[in-house]
């Protein structure tokens, strides 16, 4: 497989009044051609932040994207100019966010803004991107001649099939999605999970699914990486994640779930709180909290042991598993 | 645990809550009927605009209700007049979903929880402090929050706020109306361990109010299903999931992502949304989006029957 996006230890930090926010802090991962990579992780894990890294869209100030290679298709994106930034973005790679209600504009008609974005990238009339625009209202499952509505005619879930069709309609090569079901009902989301699926098939896109959901990661992704404050702390293929999860903090959340499909369920929660961005731990981040740490995850922090393409940033297993 | 041969704590009977609004009226909770037994927690499960809320605070007075009765204790709460629900309040409190909005910002943390003791005149300054130091211990704040404001906490030593409020007058029946929905999983498990910590050492009952059927199937011992202002399925809670009965919470249990390789359940994909509570579809309000409908479905409303082994469903299918 090709690898369409690689990223190569990343590192943003917010600097604020009251100090220095860490959010991501060297990260890297790769997704190949038609790949989909689960980026999981709890409120503050800098999953949002590592998105819009790789949009060129972190906001400086107070964003500083201090270091970190980004390759995609090729081509270093920090090379590049504002203006060639324009163009891959909503182009190449396109965005599905988070909130369907404050992510479409309010006063113009859905179709209208889907036709902005194709507009914007090729070379057609205006005419001809409001008729493609309905096309992507059809793919969506949206009768085209409702694209003389406006987002608040439309339910949530019909307003993120919208925001799907936009991010779609120049046939991206990456989706980024933020947390695209998270908003909405149980029903709805399976609904939105499905239409991504078989679209992500038909137009065979890339795509980065940001949630903090690992049953949604179940039903979407190939690959998972596990963020917790601002570092991935694991990451390999579904089946590795699911059933061999190496890193505490990754066990520790599958054991915060309820299980619904067993008849009595125990959790057990991780104790403690997300560390506090302004002031990290030393060492590994996930001491404070980990059952398992001891004096070396308090000093060190640890290297990336990989095997079989799982990759794992715990004491446990560093330097062939020599352990603490 | 069981609830046979254990007396209801509350029993609710017809409840209906309209709003009126520009469009019409705002059919939220048409007609429900359910008890609760002395320490259960009965799960309310269902999406939004179902009227599971709505039913939670029309129970315990924050919103009246337009007919019905709720029965505690072999008095209608409803027909209380304002000092007698007052008193009653004592014995039933609620816990909010957004720990963000239902903590007073300009107020400490001992003041927070100490609020219910002095409205209600309990206990002399230093008896309240007393008493506000033992249910921050209860819920697992330190003592050293007593003087901080709400902004400087997190999410989840703010809902342990919210609890150590409304357990502060020793009250029987807690609503807990979506109480772990804003917070991070693995602060959600925390809360959900101390809300049945509690459960056990105080004798608490829960209506527990939520969207997500992981959490509702983990606390609850019965649950009930609601769709557009109607309770559909109410069963004890192993039951439902074993053995669903009605279409609409068996495409509700199939949604489900389950963070799991194989899934063991067919996976029912519900074709449209909710149709509006304004005016809701004639005879079953699920028949618009429901796969096996038949023509008696759009005309006649289906009763809540018990179906056997005390599980109830309102679906003319499952009555035949």
């Amino acid at each position: 497989m090709t690898v369409l996006l690689s990223v190569n230890d990343l590192c943003v930090k917010y600097s604020t009044f009251e100090g220095v926010v860490h959010a991501v802090n060297g990260v890297s991962f790769e997704i190949p051609e038609r790949g989909t990579l689960g980026l999981v992780g709890e409120s503050g894990a800098g999953k949002t932040t590592t998105a819009l890294s790789l949009m060129r869209l972190i906001p400086v100030p107070p964003g500083i994207v201090e270091r970190g290679k980004i390759s995609f298709g090729g081509r270093d994106l920090e090379t590049l100019s504002e203006d060639e930034m324009k163009k891959i973005r909503g182009d190449q790679i396109s965005m599905i966010f988070q909130d369907p209600m404050t992510s479409l504009n309010p006063v113009l008609t859905v179709g209208l803004q889907i036709a902005e974005a194709i507009a914007a990238h090729q070379n057609m009339s205006e005419r001809e991107a409001l008729k493609k625009a309905q096309e992507m209202l059809e793919k969506v499952q949206i009768p085209s001649v409702r694209h003389k509505e406006y987002p608040h005619e439309f339910s949530g879930g019909m307003r993120q099939r919208v925001g799907i069709a936009m991010a779609l309609a120049c046939n991206p090569r990456l989706i980024i999605a933020d947390e695209p079901t998270t908003a909405l009902d149980v029903t709805i989301q399976a609904q939105v999970i499905e239409l991504m699926r078989s679209l992500r098939e038909e137009f065979s896109t890339a795509m980065m699914l940001i949630t903090h959901d690992l049953g949604v990661v179940g039903e979407v992704c190939d690959r998972v990486a596990v963020m917790y404050a601002g570092e991935i702390v694991e990451e390999g293929s579904l089946e590795q994640i699911f059933e061999n999860a190496r890193h505490p903090y990754t066990t520790g959340l599958f054991k915060c779930i309820p299980d619904i499909e067993e008849d009595s369920s125990q959790i057990h929660p991780i104790k403690g709180l997300m560390p506090d961005p302004f002031e990290l731990p030393t060492g590994c981040c996930f001491h404070p909290r980990c059952p398992e740490s001891g004096e070396t995850c308090r000093s060190w922090k640890p290297e990336p042991f990989r095997e079989n393409g799982q990759v794992v940033r715990c004491h446990l297993y560093s330097k062939g598993g020599v352990g603490r | 645990m069981n609830s046979d041969g254990i007396r209801p704590l509350l029993e609710v009977r017809d409840l209906v809550k309209h709003f009126k609004v520009g469009a019409g009226t705002v059919h939220a909770v048409d007609g429900v009927s359910f008890s609760i037994m002395e320490g259960e927690t009965l799960g309310l499960v269902g999406e939004s605009g179902c009227g599971k809320s709505t039913t939670g605070r029309v129970l315990i007075r924050l919103t009246d209700a337009t007919s019905g009765s709720v029965t505690y204790q072999g008095q209608d709460i409803l027909a209380l007049n304002k000092p007698k629900m007052t008193a009653m309040r004592r014995e039933m409190q609620i816990i909010f979903q957004d720990p963000f909005s239902s903590i007073d910002p300009r107020k400490t943390v001992g003041d927070t929880i100490g609020k219910p003791l002095y409205i209600h005149h309990i206990g002399t300054k230093r008896e309240r402090e007393e008493r506000i130091d033992h249910l921050m211990e209860l819920v697992g704040l330190s003592s050293r929050l007593y003087n901080k404001y709400p902004h400087e906490l997190d999410g989840g030593r703010r809902q342990r706020v919210g609890i150590a409020r409304a357990l502060a007058l020793s009250p029987r029946f807690i609503v807990c109306d979506e109480p772990v929905s804003a917070l991070d999983v693995s602060i959600q498990a925390q809360i959900l361990n101390l809300l049945e910590e509690l459960q056990d050492t105080m004798g608490l009952t829960y209506l527990f109010v939520s969207h997500d059927l992981s959490v509702i199937k983990h606390l609850s011992n019965r649950i009930a299903v609601m769709y557009l202002g109607k309770i559909v399925e109410l069963s004890p809670s192993l039951d439902l999931f074993k053995n669903t009965l009605h279409p609409y919470a068996q495409a509700l249990l199939s949604a489900v992502p389950v963070a799991k390789l194989r899934r063991t359940r067919e996976r029912i994909i519900l074709t449209g949304g909710v149709p509006s509570p304004i005016n809701p579809p004639s005879g079953c309000r699920f028949h618009t989006r429901c796969r096996h409908k038949t023509p008696i479905c759009s005309e006649q409303e289906p009763r809540l029957l018990d179906a056997g082994n005390n599980h109830f469903v309102a679906c003319h299918l499952a009555h035949r």
